[in-house]
């Protein structure tokens, strides 16, 4: 797949992918056949750098990867990685409000079944087995790409729609370089970004700082309830939608990241990346609360410290990485009312504690030209302390409802890759996982592609594989709820399909992707009642959900004159997902249904216009109509309409002698949509943002980066 | 560039559609009207955090059923948790408990009459009479006293309960007294005066006392469903007790054994036959002495989860939530136990009221 990454290097990278296209497949032939012009060491490099070069590299066999380039990951700081999968891939991204929490899923399934490493360590919550993507500044990764299916596999397990792999990593800059961003934004919101980087002859440097703060309180007509008037006699005699303000939504983000990096004269690389989060987010009422604004507490604070190191070395036909890391998080929600007389009665209190130790080791290994060899083996500790301080029976503090519980989470995996002969590639793989004290079965996956015309870099691909994810520790530990007895979902899936890329007279090109995707998933897990009280909910091992369809994407690229540049990055994905058990009863409507919130289509492009140092993109997404009765009524409370959904953005950059300057506006919900992502929780209508970014270029502490 | 191209490629694209469709085809005509002595309604508690309660009617005589009766009549979702209804003066009262909201309906247009607000999270409601009802609470250790004429909160009685743990549920009178059951994490039920609004006693009874109902030798059936391993108000199993509203005594008690969590205690019209749900429907005399061993009426992967007695006809109907995620079924069955039929409802149907 061709990945583009800059503007600033379009030219370059056009000669690269023309050169690529033109020649790049003989190159591999070339590079291996035995008489080839490149060291074992360079052909290994090479393939580390093929996304720009127009081939597969045999470590991407059969792989389906979408990578997000650094344009869409740096479109503006006041974006989440949420923001960047709404429009930039096939996801579902179902979102619970403005900078509320974000989820992700693949291909039909769960938000539970993504799978989200950063720098190679899971991030997933150890409880809920979610991550919350609202989380994720998008500024502040490097890379970022998406596994779907079973290529999620190839890096690491239980991503049953497929793993989310983030990089942050220090620059290749020499000298410092500075990076500053300032932007406002509707309803009070101000963000702010700094970014130091340093980059000498063996060390590096990267600090980067986020400070995001909102009032949030937008307006919106709240059609799920009326407010009404009686006359004297406690007749009503009338009743309206209210205005009302979107209440409790106010949040205050900090995000920090350090990235430090060495390089020895003899190869050996060391990094260190570390990542401080502290939130505080209000959670809001619902469309159909009709309490009063002021007199309710429903809040989030969250503090995660995640840090990771490693060593990497590469030699002539291998290389090895050890890695090593420690996340914790502390969670804690209330939600309380108050009396009438300033004391609040707390129904929730709950505090969580989680912390992960992880510890990786990879290695791999060509074998002459045609063969790599892959495994590596992780570990992650996870420690979960977690309990509702509101329920305390006659204040004893000894009596908390909740749980601790820690499990180990080690996975091994080898992969041997093969390209028989010079247009095919074949990769078979073995996983093993062992979760507490459980093993899964051993989890193989096969993988191929092939290369039918190289004009076109077209390529036939296709998987097939197994997976499993654990329960997780809320699943399992919950209390009150949680079922120690739960089985391990598995699944089976494989895909098929295609990928390509041409430029035409280097002002054209063109890249597309397509595949069918089908899997089974059983003992899907649901958290149902336990009992006919409803006091509270239990997992259980309730489903056989039936995934499949077809996903398709389209990049392409015209330069129609000089300075000029129109780009246009589309999705489309069709994803049934189906309840395909056995009735649980005999009135049980359900079977044969799409899975709740799970759109069966969904659709998203940016459009980009170029014009020298003015660009100008258009976002747009659309999803289906989400049920979220099993029985896929067609009811007001059955189902949240599709919508479509519009945001344009204008920026223009300024090349000073001391500085560049950046300036961009943007406008979101462009057409000032009324709409709902998840029922009872109102989306903001139109609204804007302008950000001021400056970065130094001389100076005596700035110098001019050489790149 | 070709300036001509250029426009008409942000022409097409400006053209494309954006509108989101928000058309729920809400049908505002109903094909029956309610009339006293034929009418069930039933309260569809909805999903937590969903706000997709809903009310349901359905004509005993004819068998007509009509859904979503609430939103079609006043244009406004029904809110979060439909906890209960109660059926006081020609009006009935449905208590919203994560809406935190009472309405008052007109049962036979289902218009909103009036609204109480400003609870905490209120779960039944219990009338002393036209002026005066009580307000029973989750988490709030006070239950609310209000005027339902005027859809205020005129007063408290503090339970003395701490907040989180404090619960107060259904209410059953007996003349001047009122017998409260504290479920949640309690395991107490208490006597108040109405006259006063104290509360002049109260009796430790099994933990988490979770429903209640009246027999024809007036006395208590009290359910108490044992609470759950690692529960820090404690975990016993499942009992039905009997206790004497006068001297506020128990005299006798029926220990479940097994794995079930009996809930849902009603009785029939007479008040000489309690029916209570644990997994199945049971049926037991209120002379018996040992708990029924068989089913009354069996689980067949049901998940019943109400129960009601019809006063007009001698009719059982039961809910059954399905998946707690689809429009819940009620059966309708003999008082023999024999099904007659079945009509869907909403989301959870939680508790039936007749008018």
């Amino acid at each position: 797949m061709l990945v583009l990454t800059s503007f600033g290097r379009m030219k370059r990278t056009i000669a690269i992918i023309v050169t690529a296209l033109i020649f790049g497949i003989p190159l591999v032939t070339e590079a291996s056949g035995a008489a080839g012009p490149e060291s074992p060491r360079e052909v290994a490099d090479t393939l580390q750098e093929s996304t720009v070069k127009g081939f597969r590299p045999l470590r991407e066999t059969g792989i389906t990867e979408t990578r997000f380039d650094s344009l869409a990951l740096k479109e503006n700081i006041s974006i989440s990685l949420a923001d960047i999968l709404s429009y930039n891939s096939s996801l579902f991204v179902k979102q619970y409000g403005r900078a509320s929490m974000s989820t992700v899923s693949f291909r039909g399934t769960s938000a539970s079944h993504t799978q989200v490493l950063w720098n190679g360590m899971k991030i997933n919550s150890p409880m809920l087995g979610m991550t919350d993507f609202s989380m994720i500044p998008s500024f502040f990764m490097d890379g970022a790409s998406l596994l779907h299916g079973t290529s999620s596999l190839q890096s690491v397990s239980g991503g049953l729609g497929g793993a989310v792999v983030l990089k942050s990593e220090t620059p290749d800059i020499k000298g410092f370089e500075m990076q500053y961003i300032q932007g406002f934004g509707s309803f009070l919101t101000a963000d702010e970004f700094l970014k130091i980087d340093y980059g000498g002859k063996r060390f590096k440097s990267s600090t980067r700082l986020l400070l995001s703060t909102s009032e949030n309180e937008f307006k919106y007509v709240n059609m799920d309830k009326k407010e009404i008037r009686y006359d004297e006699n406690m007749n009503i005699v009338e009743s309206w939608h209210p205005v009302e303000r979107y209440r409790s939504g106010a949040w205050r983000d900090f995000h920090a990241m350090q990235e430090l990096g060495y390089t020895t004269d003899g190869g050996h690389v060391f990094s260190l990346s570390a990542w401080y989060i502290d939130s505080y987010r209000q959670l809001p009422q619902l469309t159909v609360d009709y309490g009063a604004d002021t007199d309710f507490i429903n809040e989030q604070r969250e503090s995660t410290f995640r840090s990771v190191a490693s060593w990497k070395k590469n030699w002539d036909t291998s290389k090895a990485e050890i890695s090593a890391g420690y996340s914790t998080t502390g969670l804690d929600y209330d939600y309380a009312r108050d009396k009438g007389d300033g004391n609040y009665v707390y129904m929730t209190k709950s505090r969580s504690r989680t912390e992960t130790i992880y510890a990786k080791a990879a290695y791999e290994r060509y074998f002459g030209r045609k063969w790599l060899l892959t495994c590596n083996a992780a570990m992650h500790q996870h420690f979960v302390n977690s309990y509702d301080e509101s329920i305390m029976v006659q204040g004893n503090e000894a009596e908390k409802v909740g749980y601790k519980a820690s499990a180990t989470e080690i996975s091994a995996f080898v992969s041997l890759k093969w390209k028989p002969v010079k247009r095919a590639g074949l990769s078979v793989s073995l996983r093993e996982n062992i979760f507490r004290s459980s093993f899964s079965p051993v989890i193989p996956a096969f993988n191929a592609d092939i290369l039918l015309v190289p004009e076109w870099n077209l390529f036939l691909k296709g998987s097939v594989s197994r997976n499993y994810r654990f329960p997780t520790l809320n699943d399992l530990y919950f209390m009150p709820g949680g079922n120690p007895g739960l089985k391990p979902e598995s699944g089976f899936s494989y895909d098929t399909g295609y990928s390509l890329s041409r430029d035409f007279n280097r002002n054209f090109n063109i890249s597309a992707e397509g595949y069918w995707f089908d899997s089974y998933i059983d003992d899907w897990i649901l958290w149902v009642p336990d009992g006919a009280k409803k006091d509270f909910y239990t997992p259980l091992n309730l489903m056989k959900v039936h995934a499949y369809g077809i996903e398709q994407k389209l990049k392409m690229e015209w330069l129609p004159a000089d300075r000029w540049k129109l780009t246009f990055n589309g999705n489309f994905t069709w994803s049934p997902s189906v309840n395909c058990g056995e009735p649980r009863s005999e009135g049980d409507e359900s079977v044969g249904k799409q899975l709740v919130y799970i759109p069966e289509y969904s659709s998203s492009f940016i459009a980009g216009l170029h014009y020298g140092k003015w660009s100008f993109f258009w976002k747009w997404c659309w999803y289906s109509r989400r049920y979220t009765m099993t029985s896929n009524d067609y009811t007001i409370s059955g189902s949240v309409p599709p919508y479509f959904m519009n945001d344009i953005t204008l920026n223009r950059s300024f090349d000073f002698k001391r500085a560049g300057l950046s300036v961009s506006a943007a406008v979101k919900n462009l057409f000032n949509e009324k709409y709902l992502s998840v029922l009872a929780r109102p989306m903001p209508g139109i609204n804007f943002e302008i950000f001021v970014g400056i970065t130094p270029k001389s100076g005596k502490i700035f110098q001019k980066p050489r790149r | 560039m070709d300036t001509s191209k250029l426009i008409f490629i942000l022409t097409v694209c400006t053209l494309m559609p954006c509108c989101m469709e928000w058309d729920y085809d809400l049908d505002t005509d109903f094909d029956t009207t309610p009339e006293p002595g034929s009418g069930l309604f039933i309260a569809n508690e909805g999903n937590y955090q969903y706000g997709n309660a809903s009310l349901t009617f359905y004509d005993t005589e004819t068998g007509t059923v009509e859904n979503d009766v609430f939103i079609r009549a006043n244009g406004q979702k029904l809110g979060d948790v439909a906890q209960s209804m109660t059926m006081h003066d020609g009006t009935l009262w449905i208590t919203v408990n994560n809406s935190h909201v009472i309405f008052a309906v007109d049962p036979v247009t289902f218009k909103e009459k009036g609204r109480i607000t400003g609870l905490t999270s209120p779960r039944h409601i219990y009338f002393i009479n036209d002026e005066k009802a009580y307000v029973t609470q989750l988490w709030d250790g006070r239950i609310f006293i209000v005027n339902p004429k005027k859809y205020e909160i005129t007063g408290y009685i503090d339970t003395g309960m701490d907040s989180g743990t404090a619960s107060t549920e259904q209410i059953i009178g007996f003349g001047d007294m009122a017998i409260v059951n504290c479920w949640s994490y309690q395991d107490k039920i208490l006597k108040i005066n109405t006259n006063t609004d104290e509360i002049e006693d109260e009796l430790r009874i099994g933990i988490q006392p979770a429903a209640m109902v009246a027999d024809c030798n007036g006395r208590l059936w009290v359910l108490t469903d044992g609470g759950y391993e690692g529960n820090p108000a404690g975990h016993e199993n499942p009992a039905l007790t009997v206790v004497n509203p006068e001297t506020f005594e128990i005299e006798r008690k029926f220990t479940f054994y097994g794995d079930g969590r009996p809930s849902a205690i009603e009785a029939n019209t007479a008040k000489d036959s309690i029916y209570f749900i644990n997994g199945g429907v049971y049926r037991m005399s209120v002379n018996d002495k040992v708990l029924p061993s068989e089913a009354f009426i069996e689980s067949r992967g049901t998940e019943y989860c109400a129960i009601g007695i019809c006063p007009f006809n001698p009719e059982i109907y039961v809910a059954d939530a399905i998946d707690w995620q689809q429009k819940g079924l009620i059966y309708r069955y003999s008082l023999s136990g024999e099904l007659l039929d079945s009509f869907r409802a909403g989301i959870n149907p939680s508790s039936f009221c007749w008018y």
